[in-house]
């Protein structure tokens, strides 16, 4: 019963084509009525009539979406000053459009063109028109560096488009616009390096974006998590990101990006585990600083999901593990806490989490206060009421300020996540359970795969020169292949020999 | 799962299929099991090798006349239908107590070690459901585990150097002074370690590199005997005769040699950490008992693998009689091996008597 609703709800209706998807719904010719009709009830629409030349122009636009300065300029003064000329000659951004095409008119004065219909003449001209108010490039906040560029993506999709092409000049850098959403029908590009990148792996892409049926997107990890390979997976399977610099090393890299519209994020396919551990600061560090952060980074994975379960097993069911100084300083810590190790590491595990949810929701200001009085004041008084030991704030702290090192949010949510595995398998089975449970996030991460390679290069390897620049990063001058993950037209990054 | 019969297992994986499909939680008593042979064991453990080596070569003669089958398949064309599914059901079975027999080895010293106060059933299905997890992603899934494995493990070896500096390296002489009867008795007892490189009967439709596969097997069977060497050596420099006999798990004395200034008691962290090397060894046999189940039932369903694993669970849980449990697990089930490994000697011998039309091998 609820497998065969859970199909038909699911199932694909229809394969929908880029063109199909701008109002399939609608259907006529171009007219001031059907125009009219079709944007009744939009109270910001305007439809004005107007003569240039004696002739009588019908001009359709949003309020909303159009400056009244920009409009003067690209339409009202060209067709005053226009003499006994052709509009077209005049309108020099103008593009003539068929008069059967209404979807197509429909959904350019939704995107902020303007329409002028000559109405003696039979044509029909768009204008690009579109100016709303948008913000300015600005540095990312959630991927700050010290060194290195600091603009950063923003909502509009050919500003972010602007910031790739401003840093690669080359014509083989391709865009591949597609329309999405069958309410919001904006639109999303699929970036790519042509001479580079592997044509099966863009061709995936496409094809799943365009097989990909909702009413439209909000946001670009939205539109990521209904194309990635394991959508069950707790894990980001692909990379996200909001600084151009990490975007283009990526396309050279021979990976695919896809931005969208209004998203200040922009997804990179294929990604590896380990690139989630990796900032693009790591490249303007010298070698052996970077690979040291690395290090930090990937080991602090291991210490934020074994800390505070390691805790919990050793003192539930293998006290004896000890050196007896430690354990006596345990046992005095713990002396007045009631509850069971692992009562007692949840209860603070999500103390923690609710502070970290809190004062991320919360202006700026307050958070601030949030976190004084709930890292300073509660903390002391939980360990002074006897309701958790010392040990247990110390560890969780560390485990909590361990799990946000990774450079990448989703990844370290993630990491967050499994830790509470291990505290309870710690808790049933000791040493023993977090083992299990470490070879269940083993099998897990090799079984995944990004666009079909495997998630855990270059543990399990595809080559070895992926090695330069994974745990550890290598002096540039072995850095010489592109990643085996994004099976690259061209192995080599730099022209060493004749490929 | 696997769909589809494709090659997919690279060199490297081979290597290390081959590898860690017999290092089992068996090593766990490797220099007891050679203790007949005394303070001679640690060249011994090199005989074992030369045999494996040996019997490897009938194993790969006749995978290679046959590169598209698995050894169920063979049964079936070599000995038709009926006699071909019925051997197959006894081979499954023996698949299935073979992980049977490792599981519960494994588990009944975790719980006298690391959980003496629980009883086996919990622990026991927290290692089944994370086999079949790794089971369900297919035998390259496996041989990744088992290449993660191997990592997670093998500097577990460094440990080994305190039991050598405390033993005493005199125990290593006289050599030879053994008899043939002791080493026989050693070999029976001490085999069951190497069982696993059987198991290349089932997966060797799935290599890519299949005339390379011989050599990747030895490489990957002798980089296991420098452990098991290493192992049995240092057993030798730091055990006393009579502690080699009377120790059920003396690799497990050897993690308490060790003498670290933060922790103690490492072997608690080393039987946890055995458990990668038990998943691995088990989930080939689980995959080979699945593909059998297949093969069965001519279909490639994912409750064969269920059932395979049920029904081992319910061989260890159950309430037979512990005298039988032991001497079907360790006594049959190593004999089955040994059969199993000597088996294609006797296929090539039939392959030969009634050589299929059209082949040309």
């Amino acid at each position: 019963m609820f497998w065969q609703w859970w199909r038909k709800a699911t199932q694909l209706t229809h394969q929908a084509s880029d063109e199909d998807i701008i109002y399939p719904e609608v259907k006529g010719t171009v007219t001031r009525e059907s125009i009219e009709e079709a944007l009744r009830d939009s109270d910001d629409a305007l439809i004005k009539e107007l003569t240039s030349n004696g002739e009588k122009v019908v001009l359709v636009y949003l309020r909303s979406m159009v400056k009244k300065e920009i409009l003067q300029e690209t339409v009202f003064d060209p067709l005053d000053r226009r003499g006994d000329q052709h509009p077209l000659a005049v309108l020099r951004l103008a593009e003539p459009v068929a008069d059967d095409q209404l979807p197509k008119v429909l959904h350019m004065i939704t995107s902020g063109r303007t329409i002028l219909l000559f109405m003696e003449r039979n044509l029909i001209l768009s204008v690009d028109t579109f100016s709303t108010n948008q913000r300015n490039v600005t540095a990312p906040e959630s991927e700050s560096t010290v060194l290195g560029p600091q603009d950063g993506f923003t909502e509009s999709l050919d500003t972010n488009l602007g910031l790739i092409r401003m840093r690669i000049h080359s014509p083989h850098l391709k865009v591949k616009q597609l329309f999405m959403g069958t309410e919001t029908r904006n639109s999303l590009v699929v970036v790519y390096m042509e001479n580079l990148a592997n044509p099966e792996n863009v061709q995936r892409v496409i094809q799943r974006l365009k097989n990909i049926e909702f009413s439209g997107n909000y946001g670009l990890a939205v539109i990521q998590q209904m194309i990635e390979d394991k959508p069950y997976s707790p894990f980001p399977q692909f990379g996200l990101t909001t600084r151009p610099d990490n975007a283009v090393a990526a396309l050279l890299d021979a990976r695919i990006l896809i931005m969208a519209e209004g998203s200040p994020e922009v997804s990179i396919c294929p990604a590896t585990f380990f690139e989630m551990f990796a900032s693009p600061e790591d490249y303007y560090n010298r070698w052996w600083t970077a690979s040291l952060l690395r290090f930090v980074r990937f080991g602090g994975l291991f210490v934020t999901t074994l800390l505070t379960s390691a805790y919990v097993a050793v003192l539930t069911y293998h006290p004896e593990m000890l050196p007896p100084q430690l354990l006596t300083i345990l046992a005095e810590s713990r002396g007045k806490v009631p509850f069971p190790p692992v009562i007692e590491v949840i209860i603070i595990e999500m103390v923690i989490e609710i502070l970290r949810e809190a004062g991320a929701r919360m202006p700026t200001k307050i958070g601030q206060t949030i976190g004084i009085v709930g890292g300073i004041v509660i903390g002391t008084a939980v360990v002074e009421a006897g309701l958790a030991s010392n040990i247990v704030i110390v560890l969780v702290s560390v485990t909590a300020l361990l799990s946000f090192l990774p450079p990448n949010y989703l990844m370290s949510n993630a990491v967050r996540l499994v830790r509470y595995y291990f505290i309870l398998a710690a808790g049933l089975l000791g040493v023993y359970g977090q083992m299990l449970v470490l070879a269940f996030l083993f099998a897990h991460l090799l079984n995944l795969t990004s666009l079909g390679s495997p998630y855990m290069t270059p543990v399990v390897p595809r080559r070895w020169t992926d090695m330069a620049n994974s745990i550890i990063r290598a002096p540039m001058l072995f850095q010489v292949a592109r990643m085996g993950m994004s099976r690259a037209r061209k192995y080599l990054s730099r022209p060493l020999d004749e490929e | 799962m696997d769909k589809g019969r494709f090659r997919k297992l690279n060199r490297y994986h081979v290597i290390f299929l081959v590898h860690q499909s017999m290092a089992g939680a068996a090593v766990l008593s490797l220099p007891h099991a050679l203790s007949p042979v005394g303070y001679n064991q640690w060249w011994v453990v090199l005989l074992m090798g030369v045999i494996a080596q040996v019997t490897l070569l009938p194993i790969y003669w006749l995978c290679i006349r046959y590169p598209d089958d698995d050894l169920f398949a063979i049964h079936r064309k070599l000995l038709g239908t009926w006699l071909g599914q019925l051997l197959n059901i006894v081979l499954i079975s023996y698949l299935i107590v073979s992980v049977s027999a490792v599981l519960m080895s494994y588990v009944r010293l975790v719980q006298s070690v690391t959980l003496p106060n629980r009883s086996i059933e919990l622990p026991l299905f927290a290692l089944y459901i994370v086999l079949i997890y790794v089971v369900l992603g297919g035998i390259k899934s496996i041989a990744r585990f088992s290449i993660l494995a191997f990592f997670f493990v093998a500097w577990t070896a460094y440990y080994l150097q305190w039991g050598f500096f405390k033993g005493t390296l005199s125990h290593l002489f006289p050599m030879f002074g053994v008899s043939y009867k002791n080493i026989l008795l050693a070999l029976d007892n001490g085999y069951v370690n190497m069982l696993g490189y059987e198991l290349l009967l089932f997966y060797f439709p799935y290599i890519v590199h299949q005339r390379k596969t011989l050599t990747d097997a030895t490489i990957g069977l002798w980089s296991l005997m420098l452990f098991y060497w290493a192992i049995s050596f240092v057993s030798v420099v730091y055990f006393s005769e009579w502690q080699l006999e009377h120790l059920t798990y003396p690799i497990l004395n050897l993690f308490k040699a060790v003498e670290l200034t933060f922790i103690e008691r490492i072997e608690n962290i080393g039987i946890a950490l055995w458990s990668f090397l038990v998943i691995a060894t088990v989930a080939v046999y689980t995959w080979a008992a699945k593909k059998g189940v297949d093969s069965l039932f001519l279909g490639n369903r994912t409750w064969h693998l269920y059932l395979v694993a049920i029904v081992s669970y319910a061989l260890v849980i159950l309430p037979l009689p512990t005298q039988f449990k032991d001497s079907l697990f360790y006594e049959w089930g190593a004999d089955a091996g040994y059969l199993v490994i000597l088996w294609p000697i006797i296929l090539l011998v039939i392959h030969y008597i009634r050589k299929p039309k059209g082949r040309s091998i």
